[in-house]
């Protein structure tokens, strides 16, 4: 079965850290320690990647055809030894599906006024 | 710098802890990231550095555990299809292993229930105080002797005694009899056991005057009261006398002696009065004790020898402590290892013969695996894809092989002899499980791993360029290797079953002087409250007699005191001169039997006449004796005419010798029989007889009839089993190594066959491998005969080196069964040189039969092939 034919609601809920790992994807390709620091900065220090669990990560993202290795170095001079990964089309319709779901979820406490409406500037 | 370069090689020696495959694809650039991580951290201290390491660590534990419990699914999937794909390979793999797994299996549950499920706190501090007799240790200490013990302190904490009662127990359901043990306060104090439910006896419950009390086991518990927690307080019959409950024991608890399951307790001084009431003295009691901690058995045994001098003269006597454990399994021990060892040999066998065929299989999927390495599949991923393969094998073995445990474990029951104990107790339980669990993974490592290892030295470069497929040299040696092994393994438990074998013959009653056939048994015992004297005995059973003779396809009814080789016996002592002052006393078998008892038994009158049923009260007392009872009392003499005073229950009187039979054989036909002087029922009346009932009908089917006849003369008078006199004669008196015979046989009959398949196909296997060569030789003139010699010497070879390592290995591992090894020495020459002759026309014939395909190699075709 190839990616795009597969139901991206099938992969939810995504864990806390696969989430932010594909959202760290979301923007442009990404190595393994820039990830890790965009995790860390994108929440506050909430959440610290360790090795371990980020090549966990990308092991399974891998095989489950939601990243792929990216041939295109962003930078000429990078470290040879720098794997970039890229999130693939289907490992986008993932991530925004959890991404609507984590928005039903807090709309949900709106309603029942568990959760302040935000604030609009 | 140099810290630097030490954590970089500390991160990578962690990462180990993640499979081979996962570290080539990600270690290094983990380990660069870890770096960068760390050269960060260090710029903002040393707290940063210890919290980086803290997460560091807690995401590889985390990581690296479900990375292999990912490669190990993927490993056990990829091996159920292999196995699906090699549907006959697997079969004979699973089916070898469920030979060996369920041998080995049931083995240890037997192990499991008789000797390490003791329920006893601390069993190696209890002991046994024995009596030294000049036959051996017995159990026979007076109640006196323990009265003048039982406070002793010093090394033990606490003396008991105990001794058995089987009283009637009414009003709770069927009448029937139980089995008690009459115990002193401080038994389960000496034990170390406590109920599950209300109290122990304690000091004062068996003070004369006392109320009856009992403390019933969790079978009587199950079978009076339907386990009714309700059940303490409640009162029991026995013997017409009420008892009230006061505790309940746990299931696991059988008593001291082990032997039987228990119904329950009753107090010592309980049972005496009961005893007293019947007219029954209690002579003797089995005493144990509890040592305190840290007491020596040597410095209890120096308290009791002096606690002896204390003693009167009378009461003098030897004693000897003995470790509980000793007593129970002293005899046992031994005969049941080297059965368990001979499970596991089987066990060992089968491996070798998997490991043999998985060897073959690893040949042929050589090139596979040669091309799997060309493509950088890595030599550890490689032995563990091998090795989950092989347990993933043992395990689906291992389960068949419990099944097969669990449908042996009622025919184990019924076979283990009475001597061991617990035998209630086997069953599978939580350890006999884990056991069988290890026991196949490990059967799965052991044989997976030589194939796996030899798989992992695959060339890829020479392999792939090989045109055909050929053994190597170094998987011949380890075929070679495991048959060597096989061979010598059976041949040890061969050697083991032989030498059962030659004990039971040895001791099997060829000719036991009586015939049991055609008979069934049952013992009556009359209460003394409402049978008080010998005219009531005698009318009851005549009675009974006359019922017992008038049931449909009963032949005959003999009564006696006791069967021969039955292991009961009551005894008379007799004075063994006329003359008195000159004679000394002599106890010896008396059984009181009926007129027709010879002849219904088939035990041969040699001399005179049996007794008559002119042979009653009031006339002339007469008795016949046995031929061992001349050779020991009157050797060469005449025994007819000669007369004797005899005193039996209490009472003496003189007979006079009207008959001489045949001995019957105690134990085995070539040991010699006990003295035995047989005494006219009518004129020796007792109180506890033994009806034997001539028919064609088997014990369970008229057993109903027997107990209808008891109870329509007396309906609260349970009588005991009825059984066939075969079985509990000459079946049960070599119960013991009929049992380890046929476990033994059996188990070298497994041995003897895997060993033989493992042979044939290493030898069909070579064959296939040499056909070329085969063809070069035929071509350039080799006749057939030839050919075949070829191999067969080759296996001869391989069958002598493992016979010698056999034998050597027997010669350790029989020395296990010595303790049941009667009439044959451990080291019997010929038993192992026919275990050998067995062993070596099997292989031979095995070989031959696979080598026969190399004559019918045809040297044109196979040349054509290369």
């Amino acid at each position: 079965m190839t990616p795009s034919a597969r139901d991206p609601e099938a992969y939810l809920p995504l864990t806390t850290p696969v989430y932010h790992v594909l959202v760290a994807l979301a923007d442009e390709e990404q190595h393994g320690y820039a990830i890790i620091k965009k995790v860390s900065r994108q929440t506050g220090d909430q959440v610290m990647l360790s090795t371990g669990t980020l090549y966990g990560i990308i092991k399974r993202l891998l095989v489950e055809g939601l990243i792929v290795e990216s041939r295109r170095r962003p930078a000429s001079n990078d470290d040879e030894r720098r794997r970039y990964y890229r999130m693939t089309e289907f490992g986008r319709r993932v991530a925004v599906a959890e991404a609507r779901r984590l928005e039903r979820m807090v709309s949900v406490a709106r309603a029942t006024r568990l959760l302040d409406k935000p604030t609009r500037v | 710098m140099k810290t630097r370069w030490r954590f970089s090689r500390l991160y990578r020696w962690i990462l180990r802890a993640f499979p081979s495959e996962f570290r080539g694809d990600f270690g290094d650039e983990m380990s660069q990231i870890f770096e960068e991580e760390r050269a960060e951290a260090s710029a903002r201290g040393r707290m940063a550095v210890a919290r980086l390491w803290g997460r560091t660590l807690a995401g590889i534990a985390d990581v690296a555990s479900r990375e292999h419990v990912f490669a190990l699914k993927r490993d056990a999937a990829y091996a159920l299809r292999m196995m699906w794909h090699e549907r006959l390979t697997t079969a004979a793999i699973i089916v070898t292993l469920a030979i060996g797994v369920g041998a080995s299996t049931a083995m240890f549950a037997v192990v499991n229930a008789v000797m390490l499920e003791l329920p006893l706190r601390d069993p190696e501090r209890v002991v046994a105080i024995l009596r030294q007799t000049p036959r051996g240790l017995s159990a026979g200490i007076t109640p006196a002797q323990f009265e003048a013990w039982r406070r002793q302190e010093g090394a033990f904490d606490s003396i008991a005694a105990l001794w058995g009662a089987s009283p009637v127990l009414t009003g709770s359901g069927e009448t029937r009899r139980i089995t008690l043990e009459c115990i002193s306060p401080k038994m389960f104090r000496v034990l170390g056991v406590a109920p599950v439910a209300g109290r122990m006896f304690v000091e004062g419950d068996d003070a004369e005057g006392a109320p009856s009390l009992i403390v019933i086991s969790d079978l009587l518990w199950t079978t009076a009261f339907s386990r009714d927690p309700a059940a303490i307080g409640r009162s029991l019959v026995l013997d017409g006398l009420s008892s009230t409950v006061i505790g309940i024991m746990p299931s696991i608890f059988d008593g001291a002696r082990a032997r039987e399951q228990k119904d329950g307790w009753i107090t010592i001084a309980d049972c005496t009065q009961r005893a007293r009431r019947e007219g029954r003295t209690m002579p003797f009691v089995n005493l144990y004790a509890r040592l305190k901690p840290g007491a020596t058995l040597a410095a209890g045994q120096a308290q009791l020898e002096a606690a002896v001098e204390a003693l009167p003269d009378s009461q003098r006597l030897r004693v000897q402590l003995s470790p509980l454990t000793e007593q129970l399994l002293g005899d046992v021990r031994e005969p049941l290892f080297a059965l368990q060892g001979a499970a596991a040999f089987v066990l060992l066998i089968g491996c070798a013969n998997i490991a043999s065929l998985l060897l073959g299989r690893a040949e042929t999927r050589r090139r596979e695996l040669a091309m799997r390495f060309a493509l950088g599949c890595t030599r550890a991923r490689m032995v563990r894809q091998l090795l989950t393969e092989s347990v993933v094998l043992a395990l689906v073995g291992g389960a068949v092989g419990l099944f097969f445990a669990y449908g042996s474990l009622d025919w184990l029951r019924s076979m283990i002899p009475g001597s061991v104990p617990r035998i209630s107790r086997i069953e599978i339980d939580r350890r006999v499980l884990a056991a069988c669990l290890s026991i196949s993974t490990g059967t799965g490592m052991l044989f997976g791993l030589l194939p796996a290892w030899y798989s992992s030295h695959i060339l890829p470069g020479p392999t792939l360029k090989e045109s055909r497929l050929a053994s190597s040299p170094r998987r011949r040696r380890a075929g070679a290797l495991l048959v060597v092994a096989e061979v010598a393994l059976s041949v040890a438990v061969l050697a083991g079953a032989g030498l059962m074998l030659r004990t039971f013959l040895f001791l099997r009653p060829v000719d036991p002087g009586f015939d049991p056939r055609g008979k069934v048994t049952v013992t009556i015992s009359l209460p003394r409250s409402r049978y008080p004297d010998a005219e009531s005995w005698m009318r009851f059973f005549n009675t009974l007699n006359a019922k017992l003779a008038a049931l449909p396809g009963v032949r005959a009814v003999a009564v006696t005191s006791y069967l021969p080789l039955s292991g009961f016996i009551s005894t008379a002592e007799i004075e063994t001169q006329e003359d008195r002052q000159a004679s000394a006393t002599l106890a010896v078998g008396a059984p009181a039997v009926s007129a027709n008892y010879f002849s219904e038994m088939g035990i041969r009158l040699l001399r005179g006449r049996a007794p008559t049923d002119e042979d009653r009260a009031g006339s002339p007392d007469v008795a016949v004796v046995n031929e061992a009872f001349v050779q020991r009392v009157w050797p060469g003499a005449d025994p007819l005419s000669r007369r004797i005073r005899v005193k039996i229950l209490d009472r003496w009187s003189t007979k006079t010798i009207v008959g001489l039979v045949r001995d019957t054989r105690s134990m085995g036909s070539r040991l010699n029989g006990d003295p035995e002087i047989f005494v006219p029922f009518s004129q020796n009346p007792m109180s506890i007889q033994r009806f034997v009932i001539s028919t064609s009908q088997p014990a369970e089917r008229i057993a109903p009839q027997v107990k209808n006849q008891v109870m329509s003369i007396d309906p609260s008078l349970p009588p005991g089993d009825v059984q066939s006199v075969t079985l509990i004669t000459t079946t049960r008196s070599v119960a013991q190594w009929r049992f380890a015979a046929l476990l033994m046989g059996a188990f070298a009959f497994m041995a003897l066959a895997l060993a033989a398949v493992g042979l044939f196909a290493v030898v069909a296997r070579s064959v296939t491998d040499r056909t070329p060569e085969i063809g070069i030789r035929m071509a350039l003139g080799a006749t057939r005969g030839e050919v075949l010699r070829l191999f067969v010497v080759r296996s001869f070879g391989l069958t002598v080196t493992g016979l010698v390592s056999g034998v050597a290995l027997g010669a350790v591992t029989t020395r296990f069964l010595a303790s049941w090894l009667v009439g044959v020495p451990p080291h019997d020459r010929l038993t192992y040189a026919c275990s050998a002759a067995v062993m070596c026309a099997v292989c031979l014939t095995a070989s031959y039969a696979a080598a026969r395909r190399a004559m019918r190699v045809d040297p044109l075709t196979t040349l054509r092939g290369e």
